[in-house]
């Protein structure tokens, strides 16, 4: 039963350990009344038992909280919040901003070759804006609707990553 | 015989040809901390195993200069020997020589040997250490990356293919272990990427170093291209002795059996899993509580962290673990989790090695990023790898199944052929929160104290549904079981299922959706 005893402070401070089939319990409770039986030796050993059940005790503690200091993430998800560990692609997700139509983007690394229009020109959609040199073709970027240029941010001639806006609309 | 001097002729020749690119170029392959492609072979190999073949070849390229250049065996050695035992081919390329450039007769050596390999049904290995195509040989070097590339693609599905790469990989040279199916790095000296730092440069002038761009942590924790990372190359060697060990020499052939062996009792299985569905632990204990020898070879450790796949042994046999992670992102499924999974799934699939899924993950992450990355092509990869294969599986449902999660995990409905639940299990279509929410929202909106019938009716919920017994109530779970049994129901199931027939409709191919 002392053994049994050692066991179940362990349990407790991990965490709830799952119950044990009935058959285990009787073989138990057979050594346990053997055990008691022998009350002399049993007086002796259990004093040597208290005092390593003290030591466990003292080891669980330690492990407690050593648990309570490793410090977890917190993910909240639809099922609830969840103790856990973000990733790397996880925390660096940007947040989204929604694509403005008025921001002519490069969509490729390229260079700019020219401009066809100058900042206040009106233009209609379908119009020519510039000329756009990347992966060794030149391409020609068109107005996406009617409006007026607002302004100008890479000068021609210039290398660009993608999703750079190189001109305004307005 | 020693006086013959024919022999002594060869020896002299054979001698010029391990000298490789000469004493210099071996210096300085050295002082990068780099190996020479003979020593890489002799390390990798069992003793006094290894056959080469085409020692001599020459290159016939006269353009350039090059018929005054002499490159021994063309800047590649190639031949047969093996790993534990295992019969292999291997290749390696020999920075030293010409700076390892893949010229038309260095593509044919390794071409012969990848012919080699497929038709002796043995694993492949090829280590890279190249700079790339041999330009004065032009469009010749072009050809032969094509021709390794399509023989990568016959071969795939029929023998292990195993790339190690151990020095610079760039350009089109990168296609071929991008086919293969396993990918080893090391640090500080695996190098690959499509286009290097000095052209991102010019066309870009944004600055990188050729280590962060594409360095073997890189691949190994960013892009998802490498599967196994190691420090240095003799930890590199180590790691890919214990993957051939563990699998088969093809498709035709079971993988090698080991001597069963009790995981270590180290741990306590029902100690690893908390009992709160939101605490975290390390799924990796749970599959070392079970493995023989508490072994586990873990596959993309570093990347997509929230699923874990790798190989182990149950029984002496090699099965293949996929297992959600809830130390990381609680476990969930994502873009690149589900792609990790279903490729090694259909690794497993194609090389009759056994899957055990360890399923524990609360659904599918949100997110716009996720949506716009493509979080349903990607997921359905996972979804068609699971329903293809017709190797035995066995799904053990730890804690959380959830969802669309739990229909994409190894589910009966996905053709498991033994799916077993703990007694905690949550089966459920979503988590009793959400629920609650939807089902009771008119007795929750309309309560005095709605925060307080809330509370009652996710109790209510959980108490009714957040359980193994709905689902093993209409079979859909085999059987419920102490956590404690786990290794015995999963040995027992591998074993009724060694003998499993399962046929799927004849086709060309099917069309995952890649």
């Amino acid at each position: 039963m002392v053994k049994e005893d050692n066991k179940d402070t362990k349990g407790k401070t991990e965490s709830k350990s799952i119950p044990k089939s009935s058959a285990i319990a009787a073989k138990a409770d057979n050594k346990n009344t053997k055990t008691v039986a022998k009350d002399a030796k049993a007086a002796a050993k259990s004093a040597k038992t208290a005092k390593r059940n003290a030591k466990a005790a003292e080891k669980n503690a330690k492990f407690a909280a050593s648990e309570t200091k490793k410090k977890y993430d917190r993910l909240e998800l639809p099922g609830g919040e969840y103790k856990t560990n973000l990733n790397k692609m996880y925390r660096g997700r940007q947040k989204w901003i929604p694509e403005n139509p008025k921001h002519i983007l490069s969509f490729m690394p390229g260079t700019v070759i020219e401009y066809s229009v100058s900042v206040g020109d009106e233009v209609r959609a379908g119009d020519t804006l510039l000329f756009f040199k990347a992966m060794k073709m030149n391409n020609r970027m068109l107005a996406p609707l009617d409006g007026r240029v607002k302004a100008i941010n890479i000068a021609a001639g210039d290398n660009v990553a993608k999703n750079v806006v190189l001109m305004e609309l307005e | 015989m020693s006086d013959d001097k024919k022999i002594l002729d060869l020896r002299q020749r054979m001698l010029r040809v391990f000298g490789g690119g000469g004493d210099k170029a071996v210096e300085k392959q050295k002082a990068m901390g780099k190996l020479t492609a003979r020593e890489r072979i002799v390390a990798l190999l069992d003793k006094d195993t290894f056959h080469e073949y085409d020692m001599f070849v020459k290159h016939d390229s006269t353009d350039f200069g090059m018929q005054n250049k002499e490159l021994p065996g063309d800047g590649v050695i190639i031949g047969t020997g093996s790993i534990s035992g295992t019969t292999v081919a291997i290749f390696a390329q020999d920075f030293t020589v010409a700076g390892g450039s893949l010229g038309y007769m260095h593509a044919k050596k390794i071409t012969k040997i990848m012919d080699y390999a497929l038709n002796m049904r043995i694993p492949l290995i090829g280590i890279n250490d190249s700079g790339g195509a041999r330009i004065q040989e032009g469009v010749n070097a072009l050809a032969g990356y094509g021709e390794i590339f399509f023989r990568n693609t016959l071969s795939s599905g029929v023998i292990p293919q195993i790339s190690v790469i151990l020095g610079p990989c760039a350009g089109g040279a990168v296609y071929s272990p991008a086919l293969t199916d396993f990918v080893f790095v090391v640090d500080k000296i695996s190098k690959m990427f499509i286009t290097g730092p000095e052209v991102i440069k010019t066309v870009l002038g944004e600055e990188i170093t050729a280590e962060e761009l594409g360095g073997a942590r890189v691949h190994a924790e960013t892009t998802g291209n490498a599967h196994f990372f190691a420090e240095s190359e003799t930890e590199c060697f180590d790691q890919i002795r214990k993957l051939v060990s563990l699998l088969p020499a093809s498709n035709e052939k079971p993988a090698p059996v080991a001597k069963p062996a009790n995981p270590q009792k180290k741990t306590n299985i029902t100690k690893i899993v908390p009992i709160d569905p939101t605490e975290p632990y390390d799924v990796r204990d749970v599959v070392k509580s079970i493995a023989d020898n508490s072994e586990f070879l873990e596959v993309m450790e570093l990347f997509a962290a929230n699923i874990v796949v790798g190989f182990g042994r149950i029984d002496g046999r090699t099965v293949g673990f996929v297992c959600n992670q809830p130390l990381v992102l609680a476990g969930v499924l994502d873009c690149d989790s589900s792609d990790k999974a279903a490729r090694f799934i259909r690794f497993c699939d194609s090389f009759n090695i056994p899957i055990v899924t360890l399923e524990d993950l609360p659904g599918y992450l949100p997110g716009i990023d996720q949506e716009h990355a493509g979080v349903i092509r990607h997921g359905a990869k996972m979804l068609y790898a699971y329903s293809e294969s017709t190797v035995p599986k066995v799904t053990i449902i730890l804690r959380k199944a959830y969802g669309g999660g739990y229909i994409a995990m190894g589910s009966r409905h996905l053709r498991s052929d033994f799916v077993f639940a703990w007694p905690h299990a949550e089966i459920a279509v979503m988590g009793a929160e959400g629920a609650a929410n939807i089902i009771f929202k008119k007795e929750i909106t309309e309560a005095e104290n709605p925060a307080e019938m809330r509370k009652i009716k996710i109790a209510e919920y959980r108490e009714k549904f957040a359980n193994p017994y709905v689902a093993a109530a209409k079979g859909y779970v085999d059987a419920v079981i102490d956590p404690e049994e786990t290794r015995e129901f999963i040995t027992h199931a591998l074993k009724v299922s060694e003998t499993k027939h399962a046929g799927r409709p004849n086709k060309k191919h099917g069309l995952p959706p890649f």
